[in-house]
């Protein structure tokens, strides 16, 4: 079956935690960024864990172990780090987003004034 | 000053009973993430990693299924189980039984032939689960149920009807066994594959499968009863005999 290349709002968001957190997302901290970032709605952790695996599914993002810490019971960390078709992906989706921010503004003023920058 | 030692781990019980539930390819990292946030709650740490167990083992499990269970594994799987368990049925014509089973068996290797060349377009799971379906149904057929008995030849008046009882009371229960365990399960595996993996596949298509699958299931009913009063027939010749 075809895999679709677009995104949804939760898998955009998922990306962009990875995005700006660089050599150090994984599981725990996109946890903290995707939380902060849809700071309206609870996030759980299987609710990333699901999306990341999705997205490492469609090739838009990859993993690797690191080493085993002491924090977590000398335990590995699942890293992800963003691929070519992720980014594509997402700048589609953040191109998208702001067509859709510069025909509705007029009409419903800012949406920042009401929900807050993130 | 007294200092409150900080209890960084989770319980080990619990922590063994998290590590039971999770997939092996990623118990690891989960267990490491919830563990860290265990770490970092100031309070309420137990009741915390406990929600975040609830909340996460599921997901990663259900997610983990989806990405080994294919849907052309579900169908392959399916396949030779349907397969042998109505060539089952066919105990009378025996000629139908052995191409039934033979066709699984070719549909197995055949899988694993046109991987080998490459010529396969669907993953090699599928021909793993063909093989888990048939290497199941075979076991099924000779564990579990029993070998079909041909009669025996030089066999008292007794134990022939002995023989027979046995062989009544098999059939009775093969019917009502067989499809519980072996048609209801691949009928819907089969129709559950083919809804997500063909594309055009509606409720009308779905319907006349159900409909051929259900006419195929009176056949089979109408034969396996008609096995059971030729057993039954030749058990009240030989009470009557003895009478």
């Amino acid at each position: 079956m075809p895999r679709s290349d677009s995104l949804g709002q939760f898998e955009q968001l998922v990306l962009t935690a990875v995005v700006t957190l660089g050599e150090n997302a994984y599981g725990v901290t996109i946890h903290k960024k995707v939380q902060d970032l849809a700071s309206s709605k609870a996030v759980t952790l299987g609710a990333i864990y699901v999306a990341l695996d999705r997205l490492e599914d469609k090739g838009f993002v990859s993993s690797w172990l690191s080493e085993p810490t002491a924090a977590r019971g000398g335990r590995a960390k699942r890293c992800y780090r963003l691929e070519a078709p992720g980014e594509r992906a997402l700048k589609e989706s953040l191109a998208t987003a702001r067509r859709m921010a510069v025909s509705v503004t007029p009409i419903w003023g800012d949406p920042d004034k009401e929900f807050g920058k993130a | 000053m007294i200092t409150v030692p900080l209890h960084t781990n989770p319980p080990r019980w619990m922590q063994a009973v998290v590590s039971s539930l999770l997939p092996p390819a990623c118990r690891e990292t989960v267990l490491g993430d919830l563990q860290e946030r265990f770490g970092e709650r100031a309070r309420a740490r137990w009741l915390g990693y406990a929600g975040d167990v609830v909340t996460t083992v599921p997901q990663v499990v259900r997610s983990q299924m989806r990405r080994i269970v294919t849907r052309g594994s579900l169908c392959a799987a399916a396949v030779p189980c349907d397969l042998r368990s109505r060539a089952e049925q066919l105990q009378t014509q025996v000629w139908i039984r052995n191409a039934a089973m033979l066709l699984s068996v070719l549909l197995v290797i055949g899988s694993f032939l046109l991987n080998a060349r490459g010529a396969w377009k669907f993953h090699e799971s599928v021909s793993l689960a063909m093989t888990i379906g048939w290497v199941g149904a075979v076991w099924q057929s000779y564990a579990v149920r029993g070998r079909s008995t041909p009669v025996p030849g030089s066999l008292s008046r007794d134990e022939l009807r002995a023989f027979h009882r046995r062989e009544l009371r098999r059939q009775m229960d093969l019917g009502y066994r067989k499809f519980v365990y072996w048609s209801v399960p691949a009928v819907l595996l089969s129709l559950y594959g083919l809804a997500v993996a063909v594309p055009g596949f509606r409720v009308r298509a779905g319907v006349m499968l159900l409909g051929a699958i259900a006419m195929q299931n009176c056949v089979m009913a109408w034969a396996h009863r008609k096995e059971r009063s030729r057993y039954q027939r030749e058990l009240d010749l030989l009470d009557q005999e003895i009478e």
